[in-house]
């Protein structure tokens, strides 16, 4: 596999990431390569995830696509920071693939679900919170 | 989007011949401070002419051409119409089109050298 960075993402985000990681209670290890893909092997009997971190600010469906295309097998793609976000239908694409789609605070989150891709948040009825943009 | 003839012999060619079916705008810092660190591009694309699969590498000519032409580096949000239509993206972000970002950019740097 190639060592080119996937994206370009800056340092502060990925280093974070991998704070979080190293203290994640459901996270045994993990390992990096092109500088933001990650293979995370997590507490059994939880699968191993392989999540690539991206700093785009609206993921589309056309990034979604491009970030399955350039890692294959990707389990999870992240956009770093909760300013950034994904649109509807990336959301739905994702959701139909079984490929988890998140800003970094959900991707923590989802690593303690076993199906990670299903992850989201709620609000006080109970109903989904997703991460999409918007006016 | 109008430009003025003045200014069109101004504008790199890469800036008026986006992929056909792609529409381009800029929003951010760029649109703000007359020394952005970078440049925050939407690309709002016709799914039928650029398919979604396949509109990130269409545009990866476009963008080095941008990123030479500004000596700034491109950070990129690719939308389809649809999806641009429902997180209101333009408006949001107040973005605008990229040939009216160029002729002010220009614009202002006559004033500011005159």
């Amino acid at each position: 596999m190639s060592e080119q960075p996937v994206f370009d993402v800056p340092f502060s985000t990925t280093s974070f990431v991998m704070g979080v990681l190293s203290s994640h209670k459901k996270v045994i290890s993990f390992e990096r390569s092109r500088d933001v893909v990650f293979d995370i092997l997590r507490v059994p009997p939880l699968s191993e995830v392989r999540a690539v971190l991206t700093d785009i600010y609206t993921i589309g469906l056309a990034d979604l696509l491009d970030a399955i295309k350039k890692v294959p097998g990707v389990s999870c793609v992240i956009t770093g920071g909760d300013w950034n976000g994904y649109t509807v239908e990336a959301k739905d694409y994702a959701l139909q693939n079984k490929i988890g789609l998140f800003t970094t605070s959900e991707f923590f989150g989802a690593l303690w679900w076993t199906n990670l891709h299903e992850y989201h948040k709620k609000d006080d009825e109970g109903r989904p919170i997703y991460h999409y943009k918007s006016a | 989007m109008n430009i003025t003839r003045k200014t069109m012999k101004d504008v790199p060619s890469i800036i008026t011949s986006p992929p056909d079916g792609a529409k381009v705008f800029v929003f951010g810092s760029a649109t703000r401070s007359s020394r952005p660190s970078d440049l925050d591009v939407l690309v709002v694309y016709d799914s039928a002419k650029l398919p979604a699969d396949t509109v990130c590498k269409h545009m990866e000519e476009f963008f080095a051409g941008l990123e030479s032409a500004t000596g700034l580096k491109v950070h990129a949000v690719l939308l389809t119409r649809s999806e641009e239509g429902q997180t209101q993206f333009i408006v949001a972000e107040r973005a605008i089109p990229l040939e009216l970002f160029w002729e002010r950019t220009v614009l202002a740097k006559r004033r500011f050298y005159r």
